[in-house]
């Protein structure tokens, strides 16, 4: 359990971190005038991301998981009704 | 392609979408004129069925600069909004551009050559016809038009009851006292039933296919905005037509993620509703399409609190089949069901109806079976300065057609400019495409929004040059993610306040 729970916040601080460059760039980009050599609501932003994911990562992974178990069998199950 | 040089503007129609045009293209110091074939202003909101009302919750479906009084019924009861929209226009003081009864029977090029158009108008009062140019022409009609879809079937001529169209039940009258037969499954057709139930001896509710409720509050606990307008869900979407790379990366190596959202809302909804168990005379209400492309079709509805549990207790008989014709005194159902049924309400909805328009407009326009395309929901490049304002149906679409209000003022201003004709078919053709791969067909698909309304708010905002993330304070990265947007978080954008994208 501890093991699953490491991983997910692992995986979740790998995507939250890319989440939060993205969303920094994005936010940089749209303010042209006026901004700061670092764009402080920007930087907040992807903070806040980042932190996020990581947080929540191992639930993420877990839905994950389910959603991944769930939608094979049920494809199984509709290719076997098909059949 | 530009607008600049616009003055004078014919706004067809006085409904929510030709209101807030009006409203803000005065203050942009247009001279603009309404035109209104009712007497009384407020389209759809000014002559609705018995008991009608708006669907969403009060503060979605409100003027983002003018909100709804604070003691105003949830759910906003129809007159109650039809008062709103008259104290609208008296608070922005414009009631003098709105002329009443007076019904535009043709709109032609101008016959100067020049962008510009020539509005006949007949008025009821006179009868006389009379013709005004414009620089621009704003089509404000909505999706529809007063033209009921009556579909016929086999029988109707020796038919010996009433066959009734859901606008034609002004009061609960014509269902008193009567065994009633409504056809259709969307938010009319269940507002007619629960308004039967009160006065008619048996109602009957027919329909093909049945289709995911979206409730007032999930599990009854959770108002439905929390779950469906934020920008979480919104990422969980069919994807937009134009994508982010987070919203691709979810929808690829994430999908199961996506699967799992909506199988979980579904099975909430399921429970909720009690849609598996055989209540629709042996057959259960589990709609065959998945939530997240059902919810894109013609009869998407927040069901009333009571829909389900009146055709639980049999108060309304649901029969999910079709009509296969006519008897002199009732019903034969596709299932074989007879039904004794003295009085027909078809909520089958409405055509559409743009007999005044000219021939080459139609025929720039397209006669496709599910509805035209336009440029950003709005314009089309072959009609310069003719604009649509309300074909861009959402859960919101009071906020939806004040911002497209808004991009269209910043157009005529020049402050947006408009991409080549080459460029516009290119993506009304884009628009085209990507909706026919997954969107379930209805007459009025080029104009559906839906879920999609917050990524369409997103791009308007980014051709107008303001911030889409209109969240503020602290906890504005999570107020981004979990809290709904609403038509005040907008209130900047309509009342041109906003800091442009130089000083964001």
């Amino acid at each position: 359990m501890e093991l699953f729970l490491w991983i997910g916040s692992a995986l979740g601080a790998v995507f939250g971190l890319l989440h939060g460059v993205y969303l920094y760039r994005e936010i940089t980009a749209a303010a042209t005038k006026g901004a700061t050599a670092i764009n402080v609501r920007a930087l907040y932003h992807g903070g806040w991301t980042f932190v996020l994911w990581t947080v929540f990562g191992s639930y993420v992974l877990a839905l994950w998981l389910v959603g991944l178990i769930g939608s094979s069998i049920v494809r199984l199950m509709q290719r076997q009704r098909s059949v | 392609m530009t607008m600049q040089g616009v003055k004078r503007v014919a706004i067809i129609g006085s409904g929510v979408a030709g209101l807030s045009t009006a409203k803000m293209f005065i203050a942009e110091g247009l001279d603009c004129v309404v035109f209104e074939r009712g007497d009384r202003l407020g389209g759809v909101w000014s002559d609705g069925y018995s008991n009608f009302g708006v669907q969403a919750p009060k503060e979605l479906y409100q003027f983002p600069d003018w909100p709804l009084p604070q003691d105003t019924p949830n759910f906003t009861p129809g007159p109650i909004f039809q008062q709103y929209l008259e104290d609208y226009v008296d608070h922005f003081d414009f009631r003098a551009c709105i002329r009443l009864n007076a019904r535009v029977t043709q709109l032609e090029r101008s016959a100067s050559g020049d962008p510009g158009w020539r509005v006949t108008i007949n008025s009821d009062g006179d009868g006389l016809s009379q013709t005004e140019d414009f620089d621009l022409v704003v089509i404000a009609t909505g999706l529809y038009s007063n033209v009921a879809n009556m579909p016929s079937f086999p029988g109707e001529a020796e038919y010996r009851g009433t066959i009734l169209h859901n606008s034609e039940i002004k009061t609960r009258d014509p269902l008193a006292g009567r065994n009633v037969a409504i056809v259709g499954y969307g938010k009319s057709a269940a507002d007619i039933a629960f308004e039967a139930t009160a006065v008619a001896s048996d109602v009957h509710l027919i329909f093909r296919e049945a289709h995911w409720p979206v409730p007032r509050y999930l599990a009854g606990v959770l108002p439905i905005k929390w779950g469906s307008l934020n920008r979480l869900a919104s990422t969980f979407i069919p994807l937009y037509q134009r994508t982010t790379p987070v919203e691709r990366w979810l929808h690829n190596i994430g999908k199961p993620l996506v699967w799992v959202f909506w199988r979980i809302l579904e099975i909430i909804i399921r429970a909720q509703h009690g849609l598996a168990t055989n209540i629709a005379n042996g057959k259960n209400l589990l709609p065959s399409a998945p939530f997240e492309i059902d919810a894109f079709g013609e009869s998407t509805m927040l069901a009333r609190p009571e829909f389900y549990p009146l055709i639980r207790e049999g108060r309304i008989s649901a029969h999910r089949t079709e009509i296969a014709r006519y008897t002199p005194d009732g019903l034969v159902l596709r299932d074989g069901t007879e039904l004794a049924i003295d009085c027909v309400v078809l909520a089958t909805g409405w055509k559409s109806d743009f007999e005044y328009l000219a021939a080459d407009i139609r025929a720039a326009l397209g006669t496709d079976d599910d509805g035209f395309y336009l440029y950003r929901h709005m314009l089309h490049p072959d009609l310069p300065n003719l604009a649509f304002i309300g074909r861009a149906t959402s859960f919101v679409s009071v906020l939806t057609y004040s911002l497209q209000a808004r991009w269209l003022a910043e157009v005529i201003a020049g402050r947006v400019a408009l991409p080549d004709r080459a460029a516009m078919l290119r993506e009304i053709d884009a628009l085209k495409t990507w909706k026919r791969s997954w969107m379930p067909f209805s007459p009025a698909r080029g104009a559906r929004l839906f879920l999609h309304a917050q990524h369409y708010h997103d791009e308007l905002m980014r051709a107008i040059g303001a911030d889409p993330l209109r969240k503020r304070g602290p906890l504005a990265p999570l107020k981004e993610l979990f809290e709904p947007y609403e038509p005040t978080d907008y209130r900047a954008i309509v009342d041109g306040s906003w800091e442009r994208a130089d000083t964001i």
